[in-house]
């Protein structure tokens, strides 16, 4: 035990250290104090009565958050990583924050090391949300990082999977022993499709899957001949308001909750039924949910909102294809005049290979006249130039900034809303040269 | 003049966004005012591979690139008859795999290539990650190439190559060689997409393709590369 608490006593030096001088604080700590000792975080989550894990690709940050809250405004004691730190080191650096006595964690982890993180903690339940393609270079394809986590949930028993049904990847848990709820959304809500898709064979046999319609991405309501389809959902979501997608009801059995959120996008509904799911089998009321649910805020980067001279100046990260396009979309549907910052690093949590920018349909922008200008900045601000060029994106609109201050300054001199997309190692720094000058809006 | 591009199943093999290859000649050739077609070689569709004046084919996940195999199988004849004819074909990393005559996988397992060149890949163990400088055979300028790797598999061949190493792993991390080329047909390991960051290479393949199909010399109109050629420099200066 010796070893645990030097760990958490260095871990708190760190941490303490490193705000003082307004540093990055989310996983330099937990490093440490994993190095010191290797089963810090096995021992120390025996101090939390229930766990509650979240994985896949895309929507961990916001389901997680939004969990988060629904739990907090309950008068529960919760611990989470709300900030995306999501690696060992970022569970670590969370507990060493808090060393107490929680009656939950919402943690969200990396769909590459959850087999490892389920190795040191015992979760009651675990929410997937899809598997999209996302820094492929650490992992490798996605079928071995769905087989990983199928495998060491099978060594597992106890846990509930809260899963989400529209995703063919996902839907391959089915197969597992564990209590299964499962989630998704049963209407059509687009015309067509234009998204890459991972994959639209059939998990189960290798045929092609039959779509009766897509919500996005690989998402939707798919069958195939072999007898794989969509799971019975447990919760699901229909009544859709086509403007906005930010009204809708949740269905359970007989029980219909007309809901809003605050957040638009089509991932973002399936981001609200995981959190309403959860917050169900826990224990809350269907109006204890939608009222939270509505009046729930962002915490950190995902849309969050600043005002800088009377002008809108909202951060939203990017980290692949998928939630990237989705993003886009957000962005077109808005009719105001604008500027776009992108920000591309290549630091390992953004991902080393830069190239699945290429994936990302940035040809939706090409005759949008409300987008006044496009920067392009980070350690490979290049590179974003040179697919905006090749999207035909008009070149007097598009300017290499190289000095991330730079573009930031310029985001906020504009007299334009700005939409500023940093990729992960680059939203702590955009937050902070923000925050000194623009009022937060959220 | 025109131009008939191949994107060999694009459902299947889509890994690391080098579908962007086949945009970047799309667009090179159009920005000249050669028109192109882009036909897209699915597993459900039969279309005439002969009439191919380029082709394009990139990595799958190892489950897609089994569902594909049987298929492209039926086509081999036809695009070794390209390739002898001199038609320009791209791989890139699953793809460039392909072409050889098996790969042996992390388990020892011996998975069947298309033996449209005789070579060979084994998985060993690590990948091989990271930015990529070589210096090629090519007849073009600049003579340097860059683009980002990641492979587990290490190829061997005894054909020439398409560069050689100056930063990075290349084909298997000891001979000091990457990608392979035979005629005009280029297989590589490097993502980014390869073209993205060399246009010089983009031209090579038009120019290529287009002295075949017409018989005759061409030289491209030229085009500014500066964005290309800032992202180009700009991987050599990470590598310094």
């Amino acid at each position: 035990m010796i070893r645990f608490w030097i760990a958490l006593f260095l871990g708190k030096i760190i941490y303490y250290t490193l705000k003082l001088f307004s540093q990055d604080a989310t996983t330099l700590p937990g490093k440490i104090a994993l190095i010191i000792d290797p089963f810090f975080i096995k021992k120390i989550s025996k101090r939390i009565k229930n766990i509650i894990l979240i994985t896949g690709t895309n929507g961990k940050t916001t389901t997680n958050n939004l969990l988060f809250s629904l739990l907090r405004k309950n008068n529960y004691k919760v611990l989470g990583n709300l900030e995306g730190a999501n690696l060992k080191s970022g569970i670590a650096t969370c507990y060493i924050k808090n060393p107490k006595i929680f009656d939950f964690a919402t943690f969200e982890i990396d769909e590459g090391i959850f087999p490892k993180i389920l190795e040191d903690i015992s979760p009651s339940i675990v929410v997937i949300t899809n598997f999209f393609r996302d820094q492929l270079d650490r992992y490798g394809e996605i079928d071995i990082t769905v087989n990983r986590i199928f495998k060491a949930l099978e060594e597992k028993k106890g846990i509930k999977l809260v899963l989400n049904g529209d995703d063919p990847f996902v839907a391959r848990f089915q197969a597992l022993p564990h209590e299964k709820i499962f989630y998704g959304i049963k209407e059509k809500i687009r015309d067509e499709d234009s998204d890459i898709k991972e994959s639209i064979y059939c998990p189960k046999c290798g045929k092609k899957l039959f779509y009766e319609y897509f919500t996005y991405a690989q998402l939707g309501r798919y069958s195939c001949s072999c007898g794989f389809k969509n799971p019975e959902y447990e919760f699901y979501i229909k009544n859709i308001n086509r403007k906005d997608s930010q009204n809708f009801s949740i269905i359970e059995k007989d029980t219909e909750v007309s809901l809003s959120f605050k957040y638009p996008g089509i991932y973002n509904l399936y981001n609200v039924l995981a959190g309403y799911a959860v917050g169900r089998i826990i224990g809350l009321s269907p109006d204890n949910l939608r009222e939270n649910i509505s009046s729930f805020s962002f915490f950190l980067g995902r849309f969050e909102k600043f005002i800088y001279k009377g002008k809108d100046k909202i951060i939203i990260l990017v980290k692949n294809p998928t939630g990237y396009n989705q993003v886009l979309d957000m962005i077109r549907g808005d009719p105001s005049d604008k500027i776009l910052t992108l920000i591309l690093n290549d630091n390992i949590a953004d991902g080393r290979d830069v190239s699945w920018i290429w994936d990302v349909d940035f040809e939706k922008l090409k005759e949008d006249k409300s987008i006044k200008k496009i920067y392009c900045s980070g350690k490979r601000g290049e590179d974003l130039m040179v697919r905006l060029k090749y999207a035909e994106i008009p070149l007097d609109k598009i300017l290499l900034v190289k000095s991330l201050r730079k573009a930031i300054n310029l985001s906020l001199s504009s007299p334009y809303k700005a939409f500023i997309l940093p990729t992960y190692t680059a939203l702590f720094k955009t937050r902070k040269l923000l925050l000194r000058k623009g009022k937060n809006g959220t | 003049m025109e131009l008939k591009i191949f994107h060999m199943y694009p459902d299947l093999l889509n890994l690391y966004g080098d579908r962007g290859n086949v945009l970047i000649i799309e667009k090179r050739a159009r920005w000249r005012k050669i028109p192109v077609e882009i036909k897209k070689f699915t597993k459900d569709e039969k279309e005439d591979l002969e009439e191919a004046d380029i082709i394009f084919i990139g990595g799958g996940s190892d489950r897609e690139q089994e569902i594909l195999f049987s298929h492209i199988l039926k086509f081999k004849k036809t695009i070794k008859d390209l390739i002898e004819d001199g038609v320009p074909l791209l791989a890139v990393c699953g793809g460039y795999q392909l072409l050889g005559e098996y790969y042996i996988d992390a388990h020892g397992e011996k998975i069947e290539g298309l033996s449209l060149l005789n070579f060979y890949t084994q998985a060993e163990k690590g990948r091989l990650i990271g930015n990529i400088l070589i210096e090629t055979e090519l007849p073009i300028y600049p003579k340097t190439l860059v683009g980002f790797e990641n492979h587990g598999g290490r190829t061997y061949h005894n054909y020439k190559p398409l560069g050689r190493v100056i930063r990075g792993y290349g084909n298997n991390g000891k001979d000091g060689y990457e990608g392979i080329i035979y005629k005009n047909c280029i297989g590589t390991y490097l993502h980014g997409p390869i073209l993205s960051k060399n246009p010089h290479l983009a031209d090579f393949l038009i120019k290529s393709a287009l002295e075949r199909k017409y018989k005759r010399e061409i030289s491209l109109e030229p085009l500014s590369d500066k964005e290309e050629f800032l992202a180009h420099n700009k991987i050599i200066k990470l590598l310094k």
